[in-house]
């Protein structure tokens, strides 16, 4: 029964591509019913899960990936306990007028829920306010999911894999930009037009790491054996966990100390030596 | 970091607080993320790849002890303590941690 529905789901898939030829991100938003969230005539608050662009679909052929994806933070990252805090937070701070002002919500939004890029003001309030009201099952597919990588707006999906195999559900085209650290820049760094939360990127660039062409993923994404899609063939893979300050592994591997100490009279002198082993600021966010 | 005797005694434990700080459109130091617009020169975060040495002394003589043990461990908090006043720290995720161990001269 289950694989039934899996297949009729593809063909549904496929059938959306198909009638869709051409269509950008927010046409398919559109096609999907997600525009529909706020658009007239479509029930508030249908999930977003469903569309051919969610991560769960991308998990049907990917199911590593996705596995991986959804134990890391760039799956809670319109979620997580500290977002669903800080956001209205932010809101209130801008006063009336600037809170409704959707650009101010994509100042967050924009890295928080990239899909809100190729949609239009009414869904990015809606979004807003989902968030606000703490809503988290009707934000279901406005994460920094697979699409925010790995799809350009066009139907082609882009990677890394210098071969990637033909399949029947998306095009894929080879992009060496995903191995290069600039990539990550999207939203790791100072831009003017988001919310300056982090600046690993422009730290990185700086470092001795950067120099010697030790790039994010090189920590952030480790490579190893595997495939890519089900029946695939063997290739090298990366991780999609993204672990960082919120894994204890990578804690343990970012800071090395050191102890000596002597008597001097009266006292114990002791000197710390804390060697920070990572191209960016410890703590940073 | 802490120093105990060789009963597990504490004499004193020192912290050090490694926090990032912003500087907002004022030049105001802040702590939140979307007021900042560059780092503040106070923060006390470890900058990439850097090395820091911190000197610490504490009022331990070698008579106060047969052996003592200085430990020096580093946690990640996620968030601030709580402002409840009692006293609890947030929850925190052990980075580092290494042990040195010196005689001392107290007679048994």
């Amino acid at each position: 029964m289950r694989r039934i529905s899996l297949i009729a789901l593809f063909l549904l898939i496929g059938l959306l591509w198909k009638i869709a030829p051409g269509k950008t991100l927010s046409d398919m938003l559109l096609m999907t019913g997600a525009e529909g969230v706020v658009g007239g005539g479509v029930e508030p608050g249908v999930p977003f899960r469903g569309s051919p662009l969610s991560a769960t679909q991308c998990g049907s052929c990917h199911p590593q990936h996705f596995e991986e994806w959804n134990s890391s933070f760039h799956a809670r990252s319109i979620t997580s306990e500290n977002f669903l805090k800080t956001f209205p937070q932010y809101l209130d701070s801008l006063g009336m007028q600037g809170r409704e002002d959707p650009q101010s919500s994509m100042a967050c939004l924009g890295c928080h829920a990239p899909l809100l890029k190729h949609a239009g003001p009414e869904m990015i309030r809606q979004v807003r306010d989902f968030i606000v009201a703490k809503e988290t099952k009707k934000l279901d597919g406005f994460e920094i999911g697979c699409v925010a990588c790995h799809f350009d707006g066009t139907r082609v999906f882009s990677d890394p894999i210098a071969r990637p195999q033909d399949n029947p559900f998306h095009a894929s085209k080879f992009s060496p930009s995903y191995k290069e650290a600039s990539f990550c820049a999207n939203c790791h760094t100072w831009a003017s037009s988001t919310i300056p939360c982090s600046d690993v990127y422009s730290d990185w660039k700086k470092s001795r790491a950067a120099k010697q062409g030790t790039t994010c993923q090189a920590c952030h994404m480790a490579e190893r054996g595997g495939i890519a899609a089900t029946e695939g063939p063997q290739r090298k893979i990366h991780s999609h966990a993204f672990p960082g300050g919120r894994s204890a592994a990578m804690l343990q591997q970012a800071v090395v100390l050191g102890l000596k100490a002597a008597f001097r009279r009266d006292r114990l002198e002791v000197s710390v030596t804390v060697r920070n082993l990572a191209p960016h600021r410890v703590p940073d966010g | 970091m802490t120093v105990t005797d060789e009963t597990g005694w504490e004499f004193e434990t020192i912290k050090r607080v490694y926090a990032n700080f912003g500087l907002d459109k004022n030049g105001e130091t802040t702590g939140v993320a979307w007021k900042i617009v560059k780092q503040s020169p106070s923060s006390t975060a470890l900058r990439a790849e850097e090395i820091r040495v911190e000197k610490l002394n504490f009022l331990v003589e070698p008579r106060d002890g047969k052996q003592f043990t200085i430990r020096a461990k580093m946690r990640y908090h996620y968030a601030p303590a709580p402002q409840d006043g009692s006293g609890r720290e947030a929850d925190a995720t052990k980075m580092a941690e290494t042990v040195l161990t010196l005689p001392g001269k107290r007679p048994s």
